[in-house]
């Protein structure tokens, strides 16, 4: 019974506390707007899309009209089901969800809600079943893709070495987004006078065997975006480089581990682009199934001088003017 | 209020998961590591016997059977291939992996929100009495698995299984199969493991491969609070389960009401399991003694020591 007590005392202490944090606001001109912010995991490139949404509403001089309150579910579903069930009770103004089980556990939880969802780093919204389309959502979520094309990477790779013939990719088995890649870059890379050679793996202690059999049949290796392949980035540029050929890649996040260029998706801008769709949603009153999802509008190029000098490989005149741009 | 509301539905959402694993935990006193790939796999099973527009109950029998089968596979492990209970679970665990990939063709995600699941709200309820009828609904689905599993370990079959947990030796004495019950608690215990996830994912609408990531021990962490609890009660194993496991639910909320940091999180789920456990001593030392292995059914020999017959509530 005592246990019992105690524990009612605590649940009854918690609730005050709670309610003490929950303000609620009047509507004026001045109204202050409620963020809540799931994200799914912590990493450079998620990080950076909620940096990207703040640096845009501090930059449109907005940011005092904004409550933002961050959550990370740890890379748990069930805890990202807890926070957006919890920011929907507390009556959040939006909910700005980072990944795509954070994306669909925010979008499950406003169910029957007013509540307007801005989603971000999702490879696919349509295949994650929170939009209908990219044009129109039909739902009360909108957002940014983070999916950027493959054919201008590939093109750099070209454009560096020229003579390059075979590409080699290393994926993971067990992940969509690995596979997606690679089954685009057999398609694309032939359009560019080369050849993908792919080998998957399942788990990171195989990436050294894999690196070993794809090394001597490429002239270079092309890392993809998946969690593995990102994790693992460090060992592949180690083995690529005793064998004197270059690794490129389309996180920048993960050039000063070794990778001699990328052009890839600019998670910053991604965020900033998020953040226009969130002052025209909360101050201009817009549906969100009005606003088409965002893409990637350019990506950024990025070299390693210092990779691509201890390779041997001279940066075309024709890159460094984009650098310089 | 809301608050409260939420945490309860979480709290018995999950306390299915609870009352499996503490069939292993508490009555076969053994910790299963198999819950980390049957959990996800009754999820999977769930998810795409739903996309394939299959009634309800048929969903949750498949659920069932899934992860039914997961335990036979590691009762198999560590009967008749003499495997470490422990590693055994493992292994089990290890191969779902590949295998909860296979049923949800490759994909690690799969989301559900154009089909109708048992949460779906039905016409007649308003938006406004959704939660009162998630709770209702799962109030009525745990309280009659409570009553059920009640009722086995009230059964021949459920006292035998009890007794295997507490005293194998006298299991082969009374001249009973020992193996047999063992197989029978793992399955039991896996096959409502997997219920649970087939009941998440209808919850949450989407399936994620990492949805049994920390699974055990969020299941023992509800179950050790749940005994701490109401340990000076008489309440059996199922209650202390749901309330052990509404506790836990309340203690994650609660870290995410008061902003904890992020980082903070894990963290605090080991830290309230461990002061649950230090309030527990019995539990600590079973616990203990079955990471060890020495609780393990394919090490008997090591119960010969216990001569007394013990019986759980």
């Amino acid at each position: 019974m005592k246990q019992i007590i105690k524990a009612l005392a605590l649940i009854t202490l918690s609730f005050t506390m709670l309610s003490a944090c929950v303000s609620t606001s009047t509507p004026n001109e001045d109204e202050v707007f409620t963020i809540g912010v799931i994200q799914f995991v912590t990493h450079p490139a998620l990080d950076a899309t909620l940096e990207g949404l703040i640096d845009h509403l501090t930059s449109e001089n907005l940011i005092s009209r904004f409550n933002i309150i961050v959550q990370n579910a740890q890379g748990d579903p069930a805890v990202a089901a807890t926070i957006a069930q919890q920011f929907v009770s507390d009556g959040v103004d939006l909910i700005y969800a980072i990944a795509t089980p954070a994306a669909q556990a925010a979008f499950n939880a406003t169910t029957d809600t007013n509540i307007p969802v801005v989603i971000n780093a999702v490879t696919s919204p349509v295949g994650a079943g929170v939009v209908v389309s990219l044009e129109s959502s039909e739902t009360n979520v909108t957002g940014v893709t983070n999916a950027a094309p493959l054919e201008p990477q590939l093109a750099l790779v070209k454009e560096m070495l020229p003579l390059a013939q075979n590409i080699g990719f290393l994926f993971n088995l067990g992940e969509v987004n690995g596979r997606v890649l690679v089954e685009e870059a057999q398609r694309i890379a032939p359009l560019l006078g080369m050849n993908a050679i792919v080998i998957g793996v399942s788990n990171i202690s195989e990436v050294a065997a894999a690196m070993g059999q794809l090394l001597p049949q490429v002239d270079a290796v092309f890392n993809v975006t998946d969690n593995l392949v990102a994790s693992a980035t460090a060992q592949i540029v180690d083995l690529a480089l005793q064998a004197n050929k270059p690794v490129f890649g389309s996180d920048p996040n993960l050039l000063n581990l070794g990778l001699v260029a990328v052009d890839g998706v600019d998670f910053f801008a991604l965020g900033q682009q998020a953040g226009v769709m969130v002052i025209d949603i909360l101050l201009n009153d817009t549906l969100p199934t009005d606003i088409p999802i965002g893409k990637p509008t350019d990506t950024r190029l990025f070299i390693n001088e210092e990779m691509a000098q201890a390779l041997g490989i001279t940066i075309p005149q024709s890159l460094l003017d984009r650098f310089g741009q | 209020m809301n608050f409260i509301l939420d945490v309860i539905i979480q709290g018995l959402l999950y306390s299915v998961l609870a009352m499996g694993v503490a069939l292993t935990f508490k009555v076969l006193r053994s910790a299963d590591l198999t819950v980390e790939g049957s959990f996800p796999l009754g999820a999977v099973v769930g998810a795409m016997a739903l996309i394939e527009g299959f009634p309800i109950p048929l969903v949750l029998l498949l659920a069932f059977t899934a992860g039914w089968l997961a335990g036979i596979v590691t009762s198999w492990l560590q009967l008749v291939l003499k495997i470490q209970p422990l590693l055994s679970g493992i292994l089990t665990m290890s191969g779902l992996y590949t295998i909860n990939l296979i049923i949800a063709q490759n994909r690690s995600n799969l989301p559900l929100f154009q089909t109708t699941t048992l949460f779906t709200r039905p016409s007649w309820v308003s938006i406004d009495q959704t939660r009162f009828y998630h709770l209702g609904l799962l109030l009525v689905i745990v309280l009659i698995l409570k009553l059920l599993i009640d009722w086995f370990l009230t059964t021949k079959k459920g006292m035998m299984l009890s007794v295997a947990g507490d005293n194998p030796l006298l299991v082969v004495g009374l001249g009973e199969n020992l193996g047999s019950y063992q197989t029978l608690g793992l399955s039991l215990s896996n096959g409502i493991i997997a219920l649970s996830g087939a009941l998440v994912v209808m919850m949450t609408r989407f399936y994620d491969l990492s949805l049994g990531f920390g699974m055990l021990v969020v299941a023992l962490a509800s179950i050790v609070m749940g005994d701490s609890l109401l340990k000076s009660t008489t309440a059996k194993l199922t209650t202390m389960a749901i309330f052990g496991s509404i506790l836990y639910r309340f203690s994650v909320a609660s870290a995410l009401a008061l902003r904890l940091h992020p980082s903070g999180l894990r963290l605090m789920t080991v830290l309230i399991f461990v002061i649950a456990l230090v309030f527990q001593p019995s539990h600590m030392q079973s616990f203990i003694k079955s990471m060890k292995g020495g609780w393990g059914f394919a090490t008997s020999s090591k119960h010969s020591k216990i001569i007394s017959f013990k019986h759980t509530k």
